[in-house]
């Protein structure tokens, strides 16, 4: 019976594999990968230790932003308004305190998103081989073409423009809080919608691509593999049924093997992406507690840049999010497969 | 370049301030400030200008040509390992007739094209009766004539 059973299941092939995680994400990666439930537990519990010295930084530094607002609204206690040497020394302050960081964290994103981007080259080859065993041949050549071009498009884009102009939304935050400028609220404004913009607008047209061909091809790709199955029984009976039953079990063991890269994929860019992401995040909730902290105290325009530096934060976690979303939805349409 | 760029635009922006400065409130004033204002607009145009479209179709071509290399692969797999399987549960199937002959024997089948069996390479110990009766089976059951059974 254990012989027959064997006869059934296949070993997983060492001529199609998942690429190596890149170095970036050796640290949250699982060892164990055939399970995805346990191999996400695993990454979220080494996640933590790697945010602690992070939150630490974050909170002195949200400690010394409200410092600063707190001197400032000092300054200005008398009731007198707050004078234009006053804004210009704590916008330079907040400026100098946050700069720094905010060019780390812009930096991180860059990079995350570069090396998500070439995980993802590697992998396709490998997700696309996993499927046409499986007999998906026209799914995998949409998905492939349709995931390699989206994936190229969004990391020019935020390698190239997106990422880059936030260093312009930092300095045009920063001289209209330290002039006190508002006609540089509308380039703001029209930076961050920009970005939003051209987040969702890919991931439409990148969702609506996969729907599309996933119900065409697949379709295709089905139909053709049940005639495959029928043509084989057809044949002299018992070579007819050894045959049939091997085709069966390959495609079983085609299966396994697609789900095991498709898997391992996903988690490789899980665990790339979540560490930078959640730096990010701290980041983000940390400048917004500092700034609804100065909001009850601190002048208007510090504390708008407070909230501006946040919106940068909250800008790269879109971005990096979305380029994960991205990739995330191409690898579980390959795991999807026939049918 | 972005540094260039910038100091084309700070250059830009410092001529024409200092030009609109010094120039008086009349319609000449007004016009050269209408081109100053223009002259600035250009040069913070210019990289848009100057930039060139990918060729998206070239890119699809190219992603296209990598995903056929990539499903080659995986055909070439699947027929790799269908081939192996088949020749594996035809090799079992002879060892299990053969043993309930009472033979022990080691098998070696070769398959056609369609990965259907071609010949065999039967060796061990045997009598004549248990040839035979095997060479039958093989004959009937699974379409190999005696002429491409090899007994060793």
């Amino acid at each position: 019976m254990l012989l027959l059973l064997c006869l059934f299941i296949l070993p997983v092939s060492a001529e199609i594999t998942a690429p190596q995680v890149p170095e970036a994400g050796r640290k949250l990666m699982p060892d164990q990968t055939e399970s995805f439930s346990d191999g996400l537990r695993h990454i979220l519990k080494e996640l933590l230790p790697i945010l602690r010295p992070e939150l630490d930084q974050g909170l002195l530094t949200g400690a010394g932003l409200v410092a600063v607002c707190l001197l400032l609204s000092l300054v200005s206690a008398d009731g007198a308004p707050v004078g234009r040497t006053v804004e210009l020394v704590g916008a330079v302050s907040i400026a100098a305190l946050l700069l720094g960081n905010a060019h780390t964290m812009i930096r991180m994103a860059a990079d995350t998103v570069t090396e998500m981007s070439e995980y993802e080259k590697l992998l396709l080859p490998a997700v696309t081989a996993a499927m046409a065993a499986q007999g998906g041949i026209n799914s995998a050549t949409a998905l492939y073409a349709g995931s390699a071009l989206f994936n190229t498009v969004l990391s020019a884009l935020l390698g190239k423009l997106l990422l880059p102009v936030q260093y312009l939304y930092l300095a045009a935050a920063t001289a209209g809080a330290a002039l006190g400028n508002d006609t540089l609220k509308s380039l703001k404004n029209l930076l961050k919608g920009m970005i939003l913009w051209c987040m969702k607008t890919l991931l439409s047209l990148f969702t609506a691509y996969l729907g599309i061909t996933g119900v065409v091809s697949g379709s295709a790709d089905a139909a053709v593999v049940k005639a495959a199955k029928t043509t084989i029984s057809t044949l002299i009976p018992i070579v007819g049924g050894i045959l049939s039953d091997a085709s069966e079990a390959v495609l079983v063991g085609a299966g396994m093997l697609r789900g095991a890269v498709g898997i391992y994929g996903i988690l490789a860019i899980l665990a790339v992406f979540l560490g930078p992401f959640s730096r990010i995040g701290v980041q983000f909730l940390i400048l917004k507690g500092a700034g609804a902290l100065c909001g009850l105290f601190g002048g208007k325009s510090a504390t708008g840049l407070i909230d501006d530096f946040g919106d940068v934060m909250r800008m790269l976690l879109a971005m990096t999010g979305g380029m994960c979303l991205l990739l995330l939805v191409s690898s579980v349409c390959f795991l999807k497969g026939v049918g | 370049m972005a540094g260039k760029y910038v100091l084309s635009l700070v250059t830009a922006a410092l001529a024409g301030g200092v030009l609109t400065g010094i120039l008086p409130e009349n319609s000449g004033g007004k016009l050269i400030r209408l081109l100053c204002g223009v002259f600035l607009l250009t040069a913070v145009l210019r990289p848009v200008a100057a930039l060139e479209l990918p060729d998206l179709s070239a890119w699809m071509s190219g992603f296209e040509a990598d995903a056929q290399t990539a499903v080659r692969e995986g055909e070439d797999y699947l027929a790799g390992e269908k081939r192996r399987v088949i020749r594996q549960r035809l090799e079992t199937y002879i060892l299990d007739k053969a043993k309930g002959m009472g033979l022990t024997l080691s098998v070696e089948v070769s398959l056609t094209e369609d990965n259907l069996p071609q010949s065999v390479r039967l060796t061990g110990d045997y009598t004549r009766e248990q040839r035979d009766s095997l060479t039958y089976i093989l004959k009937t059951e699974l379409g190999i004539p005696e002429a491409r059974q090899l007994w060793q």
